[in-house]
């Protein structure tokens, strides 16, 4: 079945290469097929850092929408709008034409997220190896022990107004708004410091020239790279000193701004508002695309960026498309008549593994192709460890309670019966193509033994049974059954929830009396802030690369998967109202040390390898229960729009995004300018 | 037809006043119980709808009897199966008592449908009071009894067993018929208390209002439109989270819709309220105070009996309305949800394209729901016509 | 009259502030706040925000404050500037996004409601006059089935019948090129050929009430002596049933027309979501979801101004209709 296509790490490389090679015939000196040691090693020497192929005055192409503009003298022509040493990107089919636009649809303002990972851009990006490369920086070095890094912008480079982009923005960044206590109280944003507590310490930025800055960090900080894929470090300041009382030029203007916006306070409008593209349309970015309205609108729409800095191997200015439209929906079943009535281009956000069939057969009729990526998303089973309840969090925490119940759960039976068959039984651990793959973690205990199971629990103290014939806490005559309420938030009639009953009967099956609950978000939310919570199933990703997520979910920093939250947040603060401390030999101390050593290793191949010690106590302790995993996301394409290809999906590597989308075209553009 | 406007009447052939006559003599001598029977009677639709009722709360006394199934007897094996064709002519013309060919299942291996095609080799017949999955009845005993299904075939677990789906099934292999039965338990029963704690509390209340008015009726208002300006969904949502999770979620619900009858009222009263007013003005009212009538007696022995058509129409509009809001508010995510069954949560998970196009059969709750509101109304305004207290 | 009017005016400020504060504990009871669902929505994209970031945001918003200081903050600003507050999760003052939706939303409501009663008066006093007559029970049959089906359900089906065997763009009010297009012609007919969807939908739905209670009530008028006096004075029957007991059948319609005021901004909030309308309903319910408090509890204490505006404008109309009902 093709359907049924698995990518291993192998099979999505030979299409990179298969790529790479392309954006190489045009650039010499070949890429370097940067492997992940190369940025400690010698400083990385990226494909873009050499101009493109005529040397001498390179010959850079006008994208048609602007060449009018060009012409009547409202646009410098493109030569002048790119950076001296423009990126070159890597296509995955071919170079391609200019124009058109793509629709897509999304749900509100919480839903930037489908158009904001097409358009932050930042200083580095994964290549189709999944490892970083740079974008708009030209290249980066980071001395041995990971404490200071240095970038090397693009001399050129301009804000999408058109000024110039120095390390000027970038000193002004970190001065005028990273570092003020105002906006930031505590300094809040983890990625900028070091240590925790007393040893906490803000990082320090210096500029030894225009195009050269440098991150310098108390203690080593070798995960940063991963950062800088999205995270911006400038701010353009020509145009956001305006909304700083210290910096306006009119402090009694920015008053009035902020009091006609309808914000209380300057921080406020500042923060919520003023720094981000998508709420304020003027804000210079370097995106591919520029915001024409702000996300509150029925339709949000974005347009070419008429100096984004970067070129295909012919030179011709990205992105390829003129725009795009995202169009407000408030109902998912909306969406689906859109999508198979092809009124959506490209989409791989919001769309629903159940609806594989539906989209599937409407294929022609919609003039599209269901093109099925990897994802990182994996259905688990979150069994409170540090559960409140003292009764329930010993039977957590018994080791082999959690293998019996992996061994209870029929993996097969539930990815046949609700997911069609397209996940793969597994436990939640890095996908096949991760460069953290872990095989032992992916199949261990993933058998389906009934029997076995009910032995183990039998052997764990659990076999004296209540009149129903559910295990009891233990034999004495007076012992509660025991019984746990599993919450989750999927919606009715999703493969998710019916995914939830499955289990429940599973695990009644054993003996153990549990429900699946749906539970309204606010309430999900508040259980697990509280501790309040026993169980829960739940998906979970990041697993494309794990190390680049902070290993989120496999430290159970994530709190909304809450299987050790109440021990994490005892070592934060033993103060806080919920944490619990957690036994000497538990495995979350392990696992924090070991996280504590992969923060402090420069090299890539011991941070792996810490890692993979990470993931053999995983596999060992099976902190999380997976039920199903790489679960596929369908990404509906237009027929006709070209440069995209089963690719990862997952957060961590902008979703369907990680391709560059600016390099996504239309073979025949006129047809789709909307 | 007594019952018709005069302009109407003078139409009618003599034949017809020579039978009133008859009629006449015979309601001379009937008591209002059977004055009503005769009137109700003549609501074809009514009793046609009363009868659909009666069958319907069977159905739902005895759901675990009528359905051959259990309604989370999930099965790859019947995953998203169109109805079962039941027939009486075999392949070879021979006639049979009814049954069911054996199906086999394969997928497009392009879209992943399942495709049912029916085995002509393996007939198995449909028997009534046969064996089938085991529950307990009423939780008071257990037995394998069903009302029909086909035989149960040994030493096979029970996802793989034949099974006749006269609905078919849903994305999961389960048997919509069964769903679709079990669900009318909760939504035939759930949300009735909550309207009749609506009619009572809306009567008393609004004809207070209505008949003293004066201040009282300015208190009873103020009140009313502040109990009506509380925002619903947030009460709902604060109250399931108030409420505690090892609660069953039907008892969740029970609660939640007992408290919202309690704002549920004001609309009754409001309308009663309305009659009041307008009423007391009235000449018998003022004859029956003259006489000495206690207020008590004035509001139940003869205003209300003189509005009751209009309570009973506006009744009849609201049971059906709690079967509907239950659906609501399934939709919405605030109702109840699986593993509780009822027609709000079968509808809400059927509420997508995917159903339509692949498995429209899911929507046969939907017209369980709309038949039983179109039941409901019709027996409501059989009600009406037959409690009308100024029709001769 | 004039009197009463001015004393039931009066008592309405107390009401509302009560109705205010009530409001705004109301939406403040679900557990948790604004910035708890909006944490948990960032943890749902898998971002990291600690603690510390969320108590930093708490601050900011003012959300740590004790509820009453909140109030005094929103009541202040709504009694003295009109500034109904700023929305949390859409970044606009309520006031702006408020009106953004009015406009559509009445339009909606509007003909929805007017094409409604069209429907049912008429068919009403048909039903009433002619009962147990064919068309009484076709009527009857069609109407009752419009209580019965949910609207969201037929929104979808309506929808994907329209798409799949009409070719029509669905979901909106308007096609894809008009949404962000100034109004125009064009715009205007584009509208009308999305909005019969939801008109006839919620005139579906909503004929049935108007249809049985003119009808019942009217019946009741009929069975009266005066209508009896009528028809022996030789009037017409046409005059005898328009001029009198349809008056009187149609009260209820008016002691209730005053609390259709809040619906016409609210109403139809789950065929809305179904169909995609960008109407205030959908927007009410995700400011709730979200508890982006000022913008459910401005929403909702306007809706229930609205109601007690409605309610005096019932009564008033009640009273014209009426003259029995005494004005005290």
């Amino acid at each position: 079945m093709e359907s049924k296509r698995k990518f291993t790490r192998r099979e999505f490389l030979k299409i990179s290469a298969f790529t790479a090679a392309g954006a190489l015939a045009a650039c010499t000196p070949p890429a370097p097929t940067a492997s992940p040691e190369a940025p400690t090693a010698a400083p990385a020497v990226p494909a873009s850092a050499t101009p493109p192929p005529a040397a001498a005055g390179p010959a850079y192409q006008e994208p048609p929408m602007l060449a009018d503009l060009v012409e009547q003298g409202k646009l410098p022509p493109v030569l002048e709008r790119l950076p001296e040493n423009p990126w070159v990107a890597p296509v995955f089919e071919s170079n391609g034409k200019s124009g058109g636009i793509v629709r897509r649809a999304f749900t509100g303002p919480g839903d930037k997220w489908g158009m904001s990972k097409i358009c932050d851009r930042a200083l580095v990006w994964f290549d189709n190896d999944l490892v970083m490369q740079p974008r708009m920086c030209e290249s980066w070095e980071v001395n041995d022990d990971g404490t200071e890094w240095t970038f090397h912008l693009r001399k050129g480079t301009k804000w999408s107004d058109g000024v110039e982009h120095t390390s000027k923005d970038v000193l002004w960044w970190y001065e005028h708004e990273a570092t003020n206590e105002t906006l930031f109280p505590g300094l809040t944003e983890g990625r900028w410091f070091t240590g925790t507590g007393e040893t906490k310490k803000m990082m320090e930025v210096t500029a030894p020239d225009d195009y050269t800055f440098t991150f310098k960090y108390a203690e080593p900080k070798p995960l940063l790279i991963y950062t800088m894929g999205r995270q911006g470090v400038a701010a353009p300041a020509h145009y956001m000193k305006q909304w700083i009382p210290d910096t306006a030029d009119d402090p009694d203007k920015l008053a009035a701004a902020v009091t006609a916006a309808g914000f209380e306070s300057w921080d406020k409008y500042y923060i919520d508002n003023r720094r981000f593209w998508f709420w304020n349309p003027d804000l210079p970015h370097f995106g591919g695309w520029i915001a024409k309205n702000d996300l509150n609108e029925e339709k949000w729409v974005i347009e070419r960026n008429p100096y984004f800095f970067g070129v295909d191997s012919d030179g011709m200015q990205l992105p390829y498309l003129d725009g795009m439209h995202s169009r407000l929906f408030s109902d998912g079943q909306v969406f689906n008549l859109w999508l198979t009535n092809g009124e959506i281009d490209f989409q791989a956000r919001r769309v629903q593994v159940g609806d594989y069939t539906l989209l599937k057969e409407n294929e022609a009729s919609g003039d599209y192709k269901v093109v099925v990526c990897p994802a990182a998303r994996h259905m688990v089973v979150v069994l409170n460890q540090a559960s409140k309840n003292e009764q329930l969090r010993s039977f957590f925490m018994n080791r082999d309670v959690r293998i019996a119940l992996s061994l209870a759960l029929n993996r097969k039976g539930i990815n046949e019966l609700n997911y069609l068959g397209l996940g793969t039984p597994r436990q939640y651990s890095p996908l096949t193509m991760s460069p953290q793959y872990h095989e032992k973690l992916s199949n261990a205990y993933i058998e389906y033994n009934p029997r076995k199971a009910n032995e183990m629990l039998d052997a764990a103290g659990y076999a004296a049974k209540d009149a129903d014939g559910f295990r009891k806490y233990s034999d004495a005559e007076d012992a509660e059954t025991i019984f746990f309420v599993m919450e989750g938030q999927f919606g009715a009639g999703t493969p998710d929830e019916d995914a939830g009953q499955q289990i429940v009967k599973m695990f009644k099956a054993v003996g153990v009396k549990c429900e699946y609950k749906f539970v309204e978000t606010t309430l999900y939310n508040q259980h697990y802030t509280s501790n309040d919570m026993d169980a829960a199933f739940w998906f979970a990703d990041r697993t494309v690369v794990p190390l680049g997520a902070e290993g989120l979910i496999f430290r159970g920093i994530a709190s909304d998967r809450p299987f050790v939250d109440a021990y994490n947040k005892f070592f934060d603060d033993p103060e806080n109202p919920i944490a619990i401390e957690p036994p000497q030999d538990h495995y979350i101390r392990k696992i924090r040390d070991l996280w504590e050593q992969v923060l402090v290793t420069g090299n890539p191949d011991k941070q792996n390898e810490l890692f993979a010690q990470m993931l053999d106590i995983w596999a060992e302790e099976l902190p999380m229960i997976g039920v199903v995993g790489e679960l596929p996301a369908l990404t509906v394409v237009k027929n006709g729009l070209k440069n995209f290809g089963p690719s990862p999906n997952d957060d961590t590597t902008g979703d369907e995004y990680v391709l560059n989308p600016e390099t996504l075209f239309w073979e025949n553009p006129a047809e789709h300018m909307g | 037809m007594t019952n018709q406007p005069q302009a109407a009447q003078t139409n009618q052939p003599r034949i017809a006043l020579d039978e009133e006559a008859r009629v006449g003599e015979r309601i001379a001598v009937a008591t209002p119980a059977t004055l009503m029977w005769w009137k109700f009677r003549k609501h074809k639709l009514a009793v046609i709808s009363s009868i659909f009722l009666i069958f319907m709360y069977l159905l739902a006394i005895f759901c675990e009897f009528v359905s051959p199934y259990l309604p989370d007897d999930t099965s790859a094996l019947y995953k998203s199966a169109p109805p079962s064709k039941i027939r009486m002519i075999d392949a070879d013309g021979n006639f049979r008592r009814p049954f069911v060919y054996g199906t086999d299942l394969s997928r497009d291996p392009e879209t992943l449908r399942a495709i049912y095609t029916e085995n002509q080799e393996v007939i198995y017949p449909i028997k009534f009071f046969t064996q089938g999955p085991t529950y307990e009845f009423w939780g008071l005993w257990e037995t394998d009894m069903h009302l029909f299904g086909v035989a149960v075939l040994p030493d096979i677990p029970q996802e793989e067993q034949p099974r006749v789906m006269v609905l078919g099934a849903d994305r999961i292999g389960r048997d919509v018929f069964t769903m679709t039965v079990y669900g009318a338990r909760i939504s035939l029963s759930i949300g009735l208390i909550g309207v009749f704690i609506s009619l009572g509390v809306g009567i008393i209340i609004g004809g207070i209002s209505g008949f003293y008015g004066g201040i009282i009726d300015n208190l009873i208002q103020r009140i009313i439109e502040f109990i009506r300006s509380i925002p619903q969904i947030p009460l709902w949502m604060a109250l399931s989270a108030a409420l505690p999770l090892e609660w069953p979620v039907l008892r969740v619900y029970f609660a939640i819709s007992l408290i919202l009858s309690l704002v549920g009222w004001t609309n009754m009263a409001r309308v009663v309220r309305g009659r009041f007013l307008a009423m007391r003005e009235e000449d018998f009212v003022l004859s029956a105070r003259l006489t000495g009538s206690s207020e008590g007696r004035i509001i139940l022995v003869h205003m209300v009996p003189s509005f009751l058509s209009h309570i009973i129409a506006s009744l009849t509009l609201a049971v059906p309305y709690m079967i509907l809001s239950e659906t609501s508010l399934s939709f919405i995510g605030l109702g109840l949800r699986a593993p509780a069954i009822s027609w709000g949560v079968l509808l809400a998970e059927a509420q997508n394209v995917r159903s339509i196009a692949l498995t429209p059969w899911v929507f046969w709750p939907a017209v369980a729901v709309i038949s039983t509101v179109l039941a409901f109304n019709f027996l409501g305004d059989g009600m009406r016509d037959a409690a009308d207290p100024y029709a001769r | 009259m004039l009197g009463y009017v001015l004393r039931r005016i009066a008592i309405m400020i107390p009401t509302l502030i009560v109705i205010s504060i009530i409001t705004f504990i109301i939406i403040q009871l679900p557990p948790g706040d604004f910035l708890s669902s909006y944490a948990a929505s960032l943890r749902a994209q898998g971002e990291v925000i600690d603690e510390a970031e969320i108590r930093v945001m708490r601050e900011r918003y003012g959300l740590n404050q004790p509820i009453y200081v909140q109030y005094g903050k929103w009541i202040k600003g709504i009694v003295t500037r009109g500034d109904w507050g700023q929305s949390m999760s859409l970044q606009r003052p309520v006031k702006d996004l408020i009106w953004q939706r009015m406009t559509l939303s009445m339009v909606l409501s509007v003909v929805s409601l007017l094409v409604g009663w069209f429907i049912a008066i008429p068919l009403g006093v048909y039903s009433a006059t002619h009962q147990y007559s064919p068309l009484d029970y076709i009527v009857t049959f069609i109407s009752f089935m419009g209580i019965g089906t949910p609207s969201f359900l037929l929104g979808l089906v309506v929808m994907f019948v329209a798409m799949n065997y009409m070719g029509l763009n669905v979901g909106g009010l308007f096609s894809d090129q008009f949404i962000l297009a100034p109004w125009s012609w064009a715009k205007v007919v584009d509208l009308l050929k999305h909005l019969w969807i939801p008109v006839s939908i919620l005139a579906f739905n909503g004929t049935a009430g108007g249809l049985r209670t003119t009808r019942a009530n009217l019946l009741d008028e009929l069975n009266k002596p005066y209508v009896e006096t009528a028809y022996a004075k030789g009037l017409t029957e046409r005059r005898v049933i328009w001029k009198y007991p349809v008056r009187v059948a149609l009260n209820p319609f008016f002691s209730t027309v005053g609390w259709e005021l809040a619906n016409l901004i609210s109403g139809a909030t789950l065929l809305s979501i179904v169909l995609n309308l960008q109407t205030e309903g959908p927007m009410l319910l995700n400011a709730l979801t979200a508890q982006d408090m000022y913008l459910a509890g401005s929403f909702l204490f306007l809706l229930s101004v609205m109601t007690v505006v409605g309610t005096l404008l019932s009564d008033i109309l009640l009273a014209w209709v009426d003259p029995r009902i005494r004005m005290t």
